[in-house]
């Protein structure tokens, strides 16, 4: 156990158990699961991603590269999970993972000992030749030896959500400037978040050993985050992640509600994805401590000097039973002093630095630990760190420690700034990368921007915080900023120890060392980037937060050209990973997207009715009855049914558009092929409209229901499209016209009675209203009342073939209206039928559809060129003409049937002739819509094939190579049915 | 990202339907070089650096076109206005 | 989606009932029944003419995203010169010839008193309930009693005002999509506890 006597911010009052790799230990409220593993003395935590190298706790938060875990078990399991992020609670189970059989023996190991062949770009190299090992042999071995832990494969049991939020400041991060920023915009009167991404307020201040306006520092954070929690106009937002910065002042963030406890509590979501819109930002997210390269810098023991100083203050933990502390700047000796005071035992401060300052010397001495200057750590031994090599000039000498804290500088947490595209500047004076452009609304304070010390940190964050707030419209009188001492910040930049032996890692996550660098070096992979893809440092999870620094410092000494000219990648959302669940919210498996009952879809369930997605739709397919074998079955009957007596479809799905004005008429006319202003009052006509290009956009029948009054449906699918279409003509082209449009497909809810038989039935529906074919002629219009006083448009209409008639009530008495067409239907047989019939019903009428309809054909290919008006301008008109368009070669709106029927065809086939090979040149045209035809026993097709009006009688071959399909067709008329059309005019 | 509907207010951009470059005028059918001038009108754009005139449909909000100038290099919202000022202000 | 709703049908209504922990619920919603609806849209380059009718008529329409009332029409601005118009105790056809009696022959009018189905939410989780889907910043500061706006909530088109300053909060939703709006308002709704009153039975 290396739990400390006292300290740290646990409650030692409360036991929690847990378990790792199944061995039962024990931590307290307050511990990581990171603290609670290095208090129980267990330091080898993984194994690294390419050499299987033993490793352990690294930093103590979410940049740690090595120590990832598999949390909980089962459908909860979470694999690739920070240790050193995991709150610990009661009954927690951990697993280590990218070892096997077990994490102590892991034969993959021996990797370690060929890492000469596994260098930078050994991907590229060794797994290339011969092609054939590809799949047998380098895929299986590539993902057995890489890749981190397992995915649960069960449903995730969990909930998550969204949620937007909007705030004149948003400050991110809660260390001392965050804090100071914090305060300041919320005195000013400002609505301020506080996102702080651990789960308890204050950063790297609950760490140190200092002193704010005479009080420990801890005293500062409670005050302040107790005086935040009492304003109304601030939201506190621990466990929360910013990890995105996007255009528009706009912040996506993760809030892990219950990832702190093993079940999330009823009703509460596992995490929630909030989209944060802040007039300001401030980024106050501290500083990373980076690494220092040198052989065998990756042992477990080995961790940041940062991370020993908090284990020890904040979680009351020693790393080990005594350590050591190699630096080069003065933060990493006041970590070291820190970790001493809180009861680690520290053998030696070895610094590279010849001198330290005096004060920090003083401390040293008082604390009585023995400061080595000049110095640095060659070598490390043990599976889990057992001792250290120090070498001061020529003399090394041997250090027994179980912990190592090193520290090569501060690197600036700027990863937000690149999001929109912000390049990070380097500073020699503090041998940092600090934010250069930012984006627009942000503002960087403390160590983030390179204010290292304390009293720089409380007073940026205090000025920032008062600056956003005036410029979110809070004039808040200026405030004094907390006082605190000068910290020491110095810092003598030293990358890498020149010594031979072990790998000396610059990347710890996927296992790239310094020689890796020599190699991209020397193969001419200089530039960052290349860099970067090359050896794959800063590839992993961690996103090169630990890496880049001392990596592209490496490539600079080695081209000479200084860090400055060198540069840094830049970083991309996410900051850290981000579960997929989260982004996804409530959106799964059916609540993907909405589903759009239609009016009558109560009443088809009844009568069950097998239903199909059609975009948000639900409609009914067809309506199996009992003893019937398949789908087709009971299609063929629905459509003999309505071609014989009558059948009914509820077509509510079709876009419904009101137009009232004057000028609807012309409108129409420009936006139709064909003439709209004199279409009688009482009557629909069928139009088409096209694009710009010429290609067909939407058809369906508009109606003139008084003179400056029509309503226009739309295809189902292209609803909300034709509405935009029209609404930018009307607005954009064509200001002037005075026609104002509303959206009523909801408010109608319409049904379709088709067949022979339908007038019968609709004459026992209507109040009265005459509807005989004199009174209510094919495509006439009746605005009358049903059922006893039910407002009802009547349309004449045929998609059949039959006679038919689509009849409108309001969509609350649509179920009404169906069932009264069923009772008034059934002395006929009526039959309701669903999408598949209405298919096969057009089909057979030839009639053209979404298929046709493909945003690849063009009125006259669709065999309605002579519908389009000479006498006008319409939208498409003048490119429609072009010459492509009016080839004779281009293939034409056609029917087929096979030529033996008892072949069925296939939507898709391409058309050859008879004995040409089959390829691009000879292809003909291709078959888009397909039914098995009851009316005629075969299968039937419409499609486009070249000059196919022409070839009426001519044989071709379907061809279909995807199925395996070859067959002959004989082009016919596409309709099928009633070519002349009587059956619809009776 | 966020834009500023001149009747909704501040809006996600999620609500609004991109069109595309607002600098065209529909040219005259009836012009002996329509053929050419619909050409260009229907398939022709600049990809301008900087400040750039687009449609925009606020589908989700006041179904109104609107004109937003946006930098195309760093997505900043220069002023947006409707494609149609107000049916008040259109003359007959 | 939870377990919350995996009895209940994508294509019913979320029936009336109790949502989350027991107790008193943070969040309350009703349908609220017998209302006609209309939109009223001003011929073009006669708004203000339109407006000024209806002031004399005792309804002052504001050509903005905001919601007036007279005690029996409520109209609510949902475009330049367009407003969403409902009234209680009325039939749609009513409604419609009171308004064309105000608004002249010219101006466009379409029934939606089947369009729609309107909702009342209300309670003091209201905002943060609503805020799980609304892109819209509801602070009291920022949308105010009276305030209006037409957005999108978890797909779906919305148009909403703020009915009472407590607060309270009128959706009109469409018809077909008011089974997924009310699956989201309440999965979103439940945690802090949420009565749902006038859908029924399910």
């Amino acid at each position: 156990m290396t739990r400390l006597s006292t300290g740290g911010l646990i409650d030692r009052s409360r036991t929690l158990s847990f378990t790792f790799d199944g061995v039962a230990y024990k931590g307290h409220p307050g511990d990581t699961l990171a603290s609670a593993l290095l208090a129980n003395g267990v330091r080898l935590v993984g194994r690294s991603f390419k050499y299987h190298r033993p490793r352990g706790i690294f930093t103590c938060g979410s940049e740690e590269p090595n120590a990832l875990v598999e949390l909980r078990a089962g459908a909860r399991k979470e694999p690739n999970t920070r240790a050193t992020t995991v709150e610990l609670f009661d009954g927690l189970s951990a697993q280590s993972q990218n070892r096997w059989p077990s994490l102590e023996h892991d034969a993959l190991s021996v990797n370690q000992l060929v890492s000469p062949f596994l260098g930078a770009g050994f991907y590229y190299k060794t797994f290339m030749w011969p092609a054939s090992f590809w799949e047998k042999v380098y895929e299986p071995f590539i993902r057995r030896a890489a890749g981190l832990g397992a995915a649960s494969e069960l449903p995730d049991p969990d909930t998550y959500e969204k949620a937007f939020a909007f705030c004149d400041v948003l400050v991110i991060g809660s260390g001392a400037a965050g804090l100071a920023a914090a305060l300041s915009a919320a005195r000013s009167g400002a609505r301020v978040i506080l996102a702080e991404e651990d789960f308890r307020f204050g950063g790297r201040l609950l760490t140190e050993d200092v002193a704010i306006d005479g009080a420990p520092a801890r005293d500062f954070v409670a005050h302040a985050e107790a005086e935040l929690a009492a304003l109304p106009n601030v939201r506190l937002m621990p466990r929360t992640t910013v990890f995105g910065a996007y255009d528009g002042s706009e912040y996506a963030c993760v809030e892990r509600v219950s990832d702190h406890v093993a079940v999330p509590a009823a009703f509460q979501p596992r995490q929630r994805l909030w989209r944060i819109i802040a007039k300001r930002a401030i980024l106050a997210t501290g500083a990373f401590d980076r690494p220092i390269v040198f052989p065998g810098n990756d042992r477990p023991g080995v961790m940041t000097a940062q991370a020993l100083a908090t284990y020890a203050r904040r979680f009351g933990v020693g790393a080990g039973a005594n350590a050591a502390v190699f630096t080069n700047n003065d933060a990493g000796v006041s970590a070291a002093l820190a970790a001493t005071h809180a009861g680690v035992k520290v053998e030696a401060l070895i610094d590279v630095r010849e001198a330290l300052p005096s004060a920090l010397l003083a401390k040293a001495k008082a604390l009585g630990v023995r400061v080595i200057t000049g110095g640095e750590v060659i070598a490390t031994k043990g599976k889990r760190l057992s001792s250290i090599t120090v070498r001061t000039g020529s003399r090394t000498e041997t250090l027994a420690v179980e912990a190592l804290g090193i520290s090569g500088g501060a690197t600036p947490n700027l990863n937000l700034t690149c999001h929109l595209g912000g390049k990070p500047v380097y500073r020699e004076d503090i041998a940092a990368f600090v934010p250069g452009s930012v984006p627009p609304g942000m503002s960087c304070a403390g160590a983030v921007a390179g204010q290292f010390s304390l009293a720089e940190c409380l007073k940026a964050g205090t000025e920032q915080g008062a600056t956003a707030a005036r410029d979110a419209g809070f004039a808040g009188a200026a405030l004094p900023a907390p006082k605190a001492e000068e910290t020491a910040t110095g810092i003598r930049a030293f990358w890498q120890v020149k010594a031979k032996g072990d790998l000396a890692f610059v990347d710890f996550q996927n296992d790239v060392s310094a020689k890796d660098v020599g190699i991209a070096h020397k193969e001419g992979f200089r530039a960052v980037e290349l860099l970067k893809r090359y050896t794959t440092m800063g590839m992993a999870t961690d996103q090169g937060k630990n890496s880049n620094m001392a990596g592209l410092a490496l490539m600079a000494e080695l081209t000479g050209q200084g860090i400055a000219a060198t540069g840094t990648t830049v970083f991309r959302p996410p900051y850290t990973p981000v579960a997929l669940g989260v982004l996804a919210g409530h959106h799964r498996e059916k609540d993907f997207r909405p589903t759009r009952p239609t009016p009558t879809h109560a009443w088809a369930e009844k009568q069950g009715a097998v239903f199909v997605e059609t975009g948000f739709w639900l409609r009914a397919a067809y309506f199996p009855k009992p003893g019937e074998k398949d789908w087709l079955e009971s299609v063929n009957r629905e459509v003999k049914a309505t071609r014989e007596s009558c059948g009914v479809i509820d077509v509510s799905t079709f876009g419904k558009i009101d137009l009232q004005g004057p000028d609807v008429g012309t409108f129409l006319d420009r936006v139709y092929i064909n003439m709209f202003s004199t279409l009688q009052v009482g009557k629909a006509r069928y139009g088409v409209m096209l694009r710009e290009d010429g290609l067909v956009m939407d058809d369906g029948t508009t109606a003139r229901l008084a003179d400056n009054h029509y309503v226009m449906t739309t295809t189902t699918a292209n609803a909300g499209k034709v509405f935009q279409h029209l609404e930018y003509c009307l607005q954009v082209l064509w200001p002037e016209l005075d026609v104002q449009l509303s959206s009523i497909s909801e408010q109608w809810a319409q049904i379709a009675v088709s067949g022979p038989r339908s007038r019968d039935v609709l004459a026992k529906l209507v109040d009265g209203a005459d509807v005989s074919n004199a009174a209510l002629p094919f495509m006439g219009v009746a605005q009358t009342t049903v059922l006893g006083g039910i407002e009802a448009r009547i349309f004449r209409l045929s998609f059949s073939g039959e006679l038919g008639y689509e009849i409108a009530v309001p969509a609350r008495q649509g179920e009404r209206l169906m069932e009264a067409i069923m009772e008034a239907g059934k002395p006929f047989g009526i039959t309701p039928y669903g999408t598949e019939t209405l298919g096969v019903l057009r089909i057979e009428k030839g009639h053209v559809s979404g298929s046709e309809l493909n945003g690849q054909t063009s009125a006259r290919d669709l065999g309605m060129g002579r519908m389009a008006s000479t006498k006008k301008d319409y939208i498409g008109r003048v490119l429609s003409q072009r010459p492509a368009f009016l080839d004779p070669e281009r293939p034409i709106f056609v029917g087929f049937k096979p030529v033996d029927t008892a072949q069925r065809l296939r939507a898709g086939a391409h058309f050859l002739k008879v004995g040409v090979e089959p390829t691009t040149h000879n292809d003909e045209g291709y078959l888009t819509s397909v039914a098995y035809s009851p009316t005629l026993g075969h299968s039937i097709g419409l499609g486009f094939l070249k000059r196919g009006l022409e070839r009426i009688g001519e044989q071709v071959r379907a061809y279909d190579p995807v199925r395996g399909s070859d067959i002959l067709v004989e082009v016919c008329s596409p309709a099928f049915v009633d070519p002349e059309g009587e059956k619809q005019r009776v | 990202m966020r834009i500023p509907c001149p009747y909704c207010g501040s809006r996600d951009a999620h609500e609004f339907a991109y069109l595309g470059d607002a600098t065209l005028t529909r040219p005259d059918p009836a012009a002996p070089d329509a053929a050419e001038a619909f050409h260009a009108y229907t398939y022709l754009r600049e990809n301008p650096e900087g400040a750039h005139r687009e449609y925009w449909y606020h589908a989700n909000g006041c179904r109104r076109w609107l004109v937003v100038t946006r930098n195309t290099k760093t997505h900043e919202i220069l002023g947006v206005e409707f494609a149609r000022p107000s049916t008040d202000e259109v003359p007959a | 989606m939870s377990d919350l709703l995996a009895h209940v049908p994508h294509t019913r209504l979320v029936p009336e009932g109790h949502y989350g922990p027991a107790g008193t619920p943070g969040v309350s919603a009703r349908q609220v029944l017998g209302l006609a609806a209309a939109t009223l849209a001003a011929p073009r380059g006669k708004t203000a003419a339109l407006i000024a009718s209806f002031a004399d008529a005792g309804l002052p329409l504001v050509d903005a995203p905001k919601a007036m009332s007279n005690g029996v029409l409520t109209a609510v601005g949902t475009g330049p010169g367009r407003w969403l118009i409902t009234a209680e105790g009325m039939t749609g056809a009513a409604l419609l010839a009171h308004l064309r009696a105000i608004a002249g022959p010219d101006a466009a009018l379409t029934d939606q008193s089947d369009a729609n189905i309107i909702l009342e939410v209300s309670g003091a989780a209201a905002r943060a309930t609503l805020a799980k889907g609304i892109a819209v910043d509801l602070d009291p500061l920022a949308f105010a009693h009276g305030d209006a706006a037409t957005t999108v909530v978890s797909h779906i088109g919305v148009t909403f005002w703020q009915s009472e300053e407590a607060p309270a909060y009128r959706f009109v939703v469409a018809r077909s999509f008011a089974p997924a709006f009310l699956r989201w308002l309440t999965v979103s709704a439940a945690e802090f506890g949420f009565a749902l009153t006038g859908t029924g039975r399910g």
